[in-house]
């Protein structure tokens, strides 16, 4: 079972969003898992993650939420992670 | 999606954007620093060589500079419109612009025709190369969302504008058009004040005034059609130059609805943020947006009664909207690439984006603005107040120009200290 990180920025001012994701990013051990809920596709937060050698899946929900899992680590399958939503 | 059709590759390097913007204060204080040592007699006369040299170093210098370094920086990142070698052509294209807006306004600030000839060639071949580079790019888009439709609308709108720069070049060498130089000038000054300006703000404002204010997204009809329904009817209006000024007068009309409009959709949206907590930018949007809609309303005014003075009023409103939608965008624009890039390196001790320019500084712009505003409209009846309206427009260069070093500063400090 990895451990779970949760954030939910919804309807926060720009760039809270992105600045508090980073933060988490920061926090983030090597099995760590975090979910992001976000009113919008966070483009840079991704090219951020992509550099610090995180992986995602991104999850649209609705208009306006979106699902975005972070995690570490290499081994671990995220296809399961967006079960119910509109895998992007 | 697993971290697929996104890289860090696709931003542009910091530099690219950060030399377009680091010269809009330079050009602003040299803007303040004509206005103050030109004649105040001649600052109403639109054709006065002062004027122009004033206006293109206000709209070239200042303006262009800001719209062309957004473009490096939205055309990859927004529209996924990848530049190749971006540092390569910012550099010659910067240098170009520079300098030909710097010969350009000095030839008819000075009266030196022999630097207006390089000039244009300097200003018509960057610029030219620009609508060429871009819409190029912009055409190949697959998924072309309204941003990127309203930024081809934009570029083809400065093709136009550079195109009958060229004509206005020509009919000053003595060459036949078949077009009075008179209506020339004004197709020029059609197509870059709105085809180009005034379009790039539309579809820029579609993506940032919702991603930066959490507002509701522009009504579709809106979003689609404004931009491109600009320059058709730019376009339109070209051949009824030669024949009805009526239509002329009536196309005007369209396109002063069409940025009514938009001005009011956008006032609009920026009250329904979710979380309204007003910063300076909310303000300069505010007031530039407000500025439009006044500088429309005096425009129909003006056309209506055949005052000139309220025309006048109306022009210098329309560049007032401009450079408040400027100095909104860059106090959003710069903190937030200097915190992407130093994130980007992995630099561990990266201060928050309200650390990079302290909300205080922008808000001290923000009262300098609204000074400027306070001067100008007054200066058409008592010239004299031009040399004030310079004295502030060199302060907020300078403050501006403080704030943008600052921010630099922070990130050429940090950027060597990444871990990635």
């Amino acid at each position: 079972m990895h451990p779970m990180l949760e954030l939910d920025v919804r309807g926060l001012n720009h760039p809270e969003p992105l600045e508090r994701s980073v933060e988490m990013f920061k926090r983030m051990g090597p099995k760590d898992l975090f979910r992001l809920v976000i009113h919008r596709m966070p483009q840079p937060l991704l090219m951020i993650a992509q550099r610090h050698g995180i992986r995602y899946r991104v999850c649209q929900v609705s208009e306006a939420e979106w699902h975005i899992w972070f995690t570490r680590d290499e081994n671990l399958d995220l296809t399961a992670c967006c079960s119910g939503e509109k895998d992007v | 999606m697993f971290n697929q059709g996104l890289s860090l590759d696709q931003a542009p390097p910091f530099g690219v954007i950060l030399r377009f913007f680091l010269t809009v204060p330079f050009f602003g204080i040299l803007t303040a620093l004509a206005l103050l040592s030109a004649d105040p007699t001649t600052l109403g006369v639109w054709d006065a060589p002062e004027t122009v040299a004033v206006v293109h170093l206000l709209l070239v210098g200042v303006v262009g500079m800001a719209m062309v370094g957004a473009l490096f920086q939205m055309l990859p990142v927004i529209a996924g419109a990848s530049i190749k070698a971006p540092m390569y052509h910012a550099r010659w294209i910067h240098a170009f612009m520079g300098l030909g807006t710097l010969m350009l306004a000095g030839g008819f600030f000075f009266g030196e025709p022999f630097l207006l000839h390089p000039a244009l060639a300097l200003l018509l071949g960057s610029l030219g190369f620009v609508v060429f580079l871009m819409f190029s790019k912009l055409l190949r888009v697959e998924n072309k969302t309204p941003s990127v439709v309203g930024m081809i609308a934009a570029i083809t709108g400065l093709g136009f504008g550079v195109f009958f720069a060229a004509l206005v070049t020509l009919t000053f060498m003595g060459i036949d058009i078949g077009l009075l130089p008179g209506d020339l000038r004004t197709i020029h000054m059609h197509f870059m004040l709105f085809g180009w300006i005034a379009t790039l703000i539309m579809a820029v404002a579609f993506q940032v005034i919702e991603m930066f204010y959490v507002t509701p997204p522009y009504p579709k009809a809106v979003r689609k059609w404004f931009p491109m329904a600009m320059l058709a009817v730019l376009v339109l209006q070209v051949p009824f130059y030669l024949v009805s000024g009526g239509v002329v007068i009536a196309l005007d009309a369209v396109a002063g609805l069409l940025l009514f409009v938009f001005a009011l959709v956008t006032l609009k949206r920026l009250t329904q943020r979710k979380r309204p907590v007003a910063d300076a930018t909310v303000w300069l949007w505010r007031t530039g947006l407000a500025s439009l809609l006044l500088a429309v309303v005096l425009a129909f005014i003006g056309v209506a009664t055949k005052q000139l003075p309220l025309f006048d009023a109306a022009a210098l409103l329309f560049g007032y909207f401009v450079i408040s939608i400027i100095f909104a965008m860059s106090y959003k624009i710069i903190p937030f690439l200097v915190w992407f890039h130093l994130n980007a390196k992995g630099v561990m001790e990266c201060p928050t984006m309200g650390d990079i320019i302290p909300a205080k500084r922008s808000r001290w712009h923000l009262w300098i603005h609204w000074a400027l505003a306070a001067t100008f409209l007054p200066a058409f009846f008592m010239p004299l107040l031009w040399k004030v309206t310079a004295l502030i427009f060199l302060a907020e260069s300078i403050l501006f120009g403080a704030n943008l070093i600052a921010a630099a500063k922070i990130y050429n400090n940090l950027k060597d200290k990444g871990i990635l």
